[in-house]
């Protein structure tokens, strides 16, 4: 299964996956001062939905511009992580964070993991020939980007794809996650 | 008419068929996901995919396979 499409589209679309994007957790100022705080993720996925990002497009590149009504302010994208890393919980080790670690008893969670069977991730393998290693997605990390910085940097840093029904099984499960009904314990 | 049933971009034809996923989960044991706690290491590797020039995506270095989310912070002065 390689999920992987390289498709020439021109504009910003929803399964792209970049690379290298910084994500600003928060910044201050004092005394003349400004301190920001960022986290770079090696690799995002693009899920906000396709047809809002071509309506963004086709209507921010053409002229006139009766409004600005389909623009959009920004893109919602979700880190990709190395499953290796996710299967020893280490995945955040380098921001302080230490994650679920499936190597002791829970080896059976993470082939339920591998399968889109646990909700709340989505692994995606992208092919031995693929510089990007099998990945999860985990759906509680997700962040926004503004969408100029994105077409901003789409030449340099858009590395792949996914494929048709690869990116709307992404989509699809990422909507469900978010719409759970929380029940009290 | 809702805007999302506009077509976008028409699609090229899929010609491969995905693999089982029993084959999948085989190559993904070949990267040795599984037993690998407390073995990582951080050694570059230099093998790179071919370059995706045609397609107007960037190649880009097996490095990435190691990467991890890494936190900065930058301050500035203002003048």
């Amino acid at each position: 299964m390689n999920p992987i499409f390289s498709d020439p589209i021109v504009r910003v679309s929803q399964g792209d996956i970049f690379r290298d994007i910084d994500y600003i957790e928060h910044y201050s100022e004092k005394e003349g001062v400004i301190s920001i705080s960022k986290i770079t993720f090696p690799h995002v996925c693009v899920l906000t939905q396709d047809c809002d990002l071509a309506q963004d497009f086709k209507f921010r590149t053409s002229t006139p511009q009766k409004n600005q009504d389909k623009f959009l302010i920004s893109v919602l994208v979700a880190p990709l992580y190395n499953a290796e890393f996710v299967y020893t919980g280490e995945h955040l080790s380098d921001i302080g964070y230490t994650m679920q670690n499936f190597t002791s008893g829970l080896k059976r969670d993470f082939e339920i993991l591998k399968m889109n069977k646990n909700p709340r991730y989505h692994y995606l393998y992208f092919g031995q020939e693929s510089a990007i290693p099998p990945s999860i997605i985990d759906f509680k990390q997700y962040f926004s980007l503004n969408i100029q910085y994105l077409e901003s940097i789409k030449d340099t840093n858009r590395v792949f794809k996914l494929q048709s029904l690869y990116r709307e099984d992404v989509s699809h499960r990422f909507s469900s996650f978010l719409s759970r009904i929380g029940l009290p314990d | 008419m809702s805007e999302c049933n506009e077509p976008v971009y028409s699609l090229p034809a899929v010609t491969e068929l995905p693999k089982s996923r029993d084959s999948q989960e085989e190559i993904f044991d070949q990267h040795n996901v599984t037993d690998k706690a407390g073995t990582l290491s951080n050694t570059i590797e230099t093998t790179e995919i071919s370059d995706k020039k045609e397609t107007g995506y960037k190649k880009i270095d097996v490095p990435y396979k190691k990467a991890k989310p890494q936190r900065k912070t930058i301050t500035a002065k203002i003048i």
